[in-house]
Formats: C-alpha cells, structure tokens, sequence
C-alpha cells in the first residue's frame, strides 16, 4: 500500500469500518511510514475531540414535547400541497429553467471565448479549474459592474452553483412532499458559498 | 436501539398512534439536538431545528415510507431544515463563542486537560468551516452513526461519494489538531 491509499483509507480506519484485509495492509503501511503515522495519530486525535464536541447541557425532551404540542395545537391543518398534483411536470419545468437560466449566464458572462481544448465553457466555469479567477486577470480587473465587488463572473459562477444544487436537491424534496418550492429555492439561494469549489470540482469530474 | 422498533413506531403513528410519536421524539431528540449543535454551535437555534423537525415529521406524517429506516428519514428532513435556515446557520456560527465544554477525565493531568481542551476548541472552528457537505458527512457517520449507505441516502449521494468527502473532513480536521 502506498501512502495515497493510504491517507484515502484513514477515515474509515479510524472509525474502525475499514474491511480486514484492508486494516492489515494499513497496520503494515504506517509501521514503515512516518508521515502516515503522524496523519493517523493527528486523525485519532481530532476525532476524539469531535466526538467529545457536545452541548453544554443535554437537551430537555419533556419540555420540549410539551411545547410542541402546544405549537402543534395552535397550527392550522396542513393543505394538500399543490405541487403534488404537478409532480410530472415539475422536473422537466426546473429542468427547462435551469437551461434558461445557464443560457441566460452564458450569453451575459464577460469572459472571452478562449478555446479549450474542445470543451465548452459553461458560465465561466471550466470543469476542473478549481478557484474563482484571481481578481488580477484581465477580465475580471476590467469588467465588474459598478458597485458590485464580486463581478459578474463571480456571481455567474455562483448562479450556476446553485441551479446546481437545487437539480441535485430536488428528488429528495419531491420524495418527500415536505417543502415548498419556495422553501427550496430560498434556502438554496442562501447556501454556503465554501461549496462551490466542491461542488464545481464534483461537476468537473 | 432497535431500529426496526423505529419503523414500526412511525408507521403506528402514521395509523393514529400518538403515543408512538411521543416514544420517537423522546428518543431521538438528545442526539438530534447534538447534530444541530455542532452544526450551529448555537443552542436557542439548534433547539427550535429539533422542534421544526418533529413539527414537519408529525404535520407530513403520510411522507414516511418504510423502505428507509427511520433515522435515515430524520436526518434528511434535519439536513433539509439546516439548508432551508442556512443564512441563521451561518450568522450564528460567526457569532458563537467557541464553547467546548467537554472536559476531559478527571484523572488527566492540567496539561493534557488543556491540550485537549485546545483540541476541542481548534475542532470546533474546523468543523464551522468546513464545506457543508463534508461536515454533514461527518456529522451523520461519526456524529450520529448513521451507517455509509444510511449517510449517502440521506444527503442524496453515493457511498463512494461520501466517504470521500468524510475523508477530506478528517484531513481538515487532522490538519487543524497539528498546527
């Protein structure tokens, strides 16, 4: 085993899920790699302290039912979601507007066509490019709009972030008939903008 | 816990039996409130997700399908809430005071105990920074034991996937406790 696979595995060997055969030849690995043997040892040593990351106080189940059953009282009988009538239509509609709105992004993005090696670019983003461009390249010192730091091709590449998130989101939401569309879409827009990168390198492949 | 216990108790609940919700909520709101407290490192916010959880589990009670375990089921309408409230989620994270309060053993010398407690404190910060799906991640399978397969259902995604990203987690993490 090599030091990648290892790392790779380290997870599961801490956490004691890593298959037999494949716990030996990581025992066998760190016995004879020094650097493994720290990563291994810094990876006990942060779970630990995961695990011990706990509430100052354990949560107080009686209380807590009592009040929601008072909320629950107090709350109008839920309707029959509309959406639930619409549901053979709903994917191909978010579907059609998410080609809408990338195409929109597209067409708008102030980023030359520049080739790529017979890939298309999508809204600035080049699968695997990693990062937002560095604010010192030439488009993006030139033509952000006035007033707006980030730049439009900043805010495309975080507008296609989200259509992402909300295709890739949305079978969990259709399954389960729990939220409405505008639920979805406000808790989606307001996502965690660190998951780009992630999200980008995942489109990327 | 018996987790087939927990599918029978839902699907009683869904014919009526109100009983069996009390049974559930009693039983999975303290690990419950944990997931959201280390995800909001707030306890006024991570307390009102539990009680919108089992709000939304009593309310569209019909959704459950007993093809997934029931805590499966749980935390992806939990996850759901945290997405739907992220901007809170976020404010509060920035506003929380690193608030480690797990003290180690009693029989650990003062240094190990703030060794530890530095530990504590550096992976509380790594946690709040990590990409919400990494820490998602290792807040079902380590956090809250969900199995892999349980862990990739919940949060719509492959196992491979997941312990991907769990291990970019540990890293994070393992990177924070050497600095």
């Amino acid at each position: 085993m090599n030091c990648r696979r290892c790392r790779e595995l380290l997870f599961e060997f801490a956490h004691g899920s890593v298959p037999q055969r494949e716990r030996l030849e990581i025992e066998e690995h760190l016995a004879i790699c020094a650097d493994c043997r720290r990563e291994e040892a810094a990876t006990r040593q942060s779970l630990a302290a995961f695990d011990a990351l706990v509430p100052r106080e354990p949560f107080d189940a009686e209380r807590g039912l009592t009040d929601l059953r008072k909320r629950m009282a107090a709350a109008p009988s839920p309707a029959l979601p509309w959406w639930t009538r619409l549901r053979p239509l709903l994917w191909p509609a978010v579907a059609a507007t998410a080609a809408t709105v990338a195409a929109v992004i597209l067409l708008s993005s102030p980023e030359p066509a520049v080739p790529t090696g017979g890939r298309t670019p999508v809204a600035g983003i080049e699968p695997g490019a990693g990062a937002i461009p560095a604010p010192d390249a030439p488009d993006a010192a030139t033509s952000p709009g006035p007033g707006d730091a980030a730049g439009p091709d900043v805010r495309g590449r975080t507008a296609l972030h989200e259509l992402i998130v909300m295709v890739e989101e949305l079978p969990l939401y259709e399954e389960l008939e729990l939220f409405s569309e505008h639920e979805m879409l406000a808790g989606l827009a307001a996502a965690d903008d660190t998951m780009l990168d992630e999200l980008l390198e995942e489109v990327g492949g | 816990m018996d987790l087939e216990e927990d599918v029978r108790l839902m699907l009683a609940f869904q014919q009526g039996d109100e009983r069996a919700f009390d049974t559930l909520y009693r039983r999975h709101t303290p690990a419950l409130a944990r997931y959201f407290w280390r995800s909001t490192f707030s306890r006024p916010l991570s307390e009102e997700m539990v009680q919108e959880t089992f709000f939304k589990i009593h309310r569209y009670k019909a959704s459950y399908q007993p093809r997934s375990g029931f805590k499966t089921y749980l935390y992806t309408v939990a996850r759901s809430i945290l997405l739907n409230n992220w901007k809170g989620v976020l404010s509060a994270r920035l506003s929380a005071e690193v608030d480690a309060d797990a003290m180690p053993a009693g029989s650990d010398s003062m240094d190990e105990q703030v060794g530890r407690r530095e530990d504590l404190r550096r992976v509380q910060i790594a946690l709040g920074q990590l990409p919400e799906r990494q820490a998602q991640a290792l807040l079902l399978v380590r956090g809250e034991g969900l199995s892999y397969e349980d862990a990739a259902e919940a949060m719509g995604m492959s196992v491979p996937a997941l312990k991907s990203l769990l291990n970019r987690a540990r890293g994070q993490l393992a990177e924070q406790v050497q600095l």
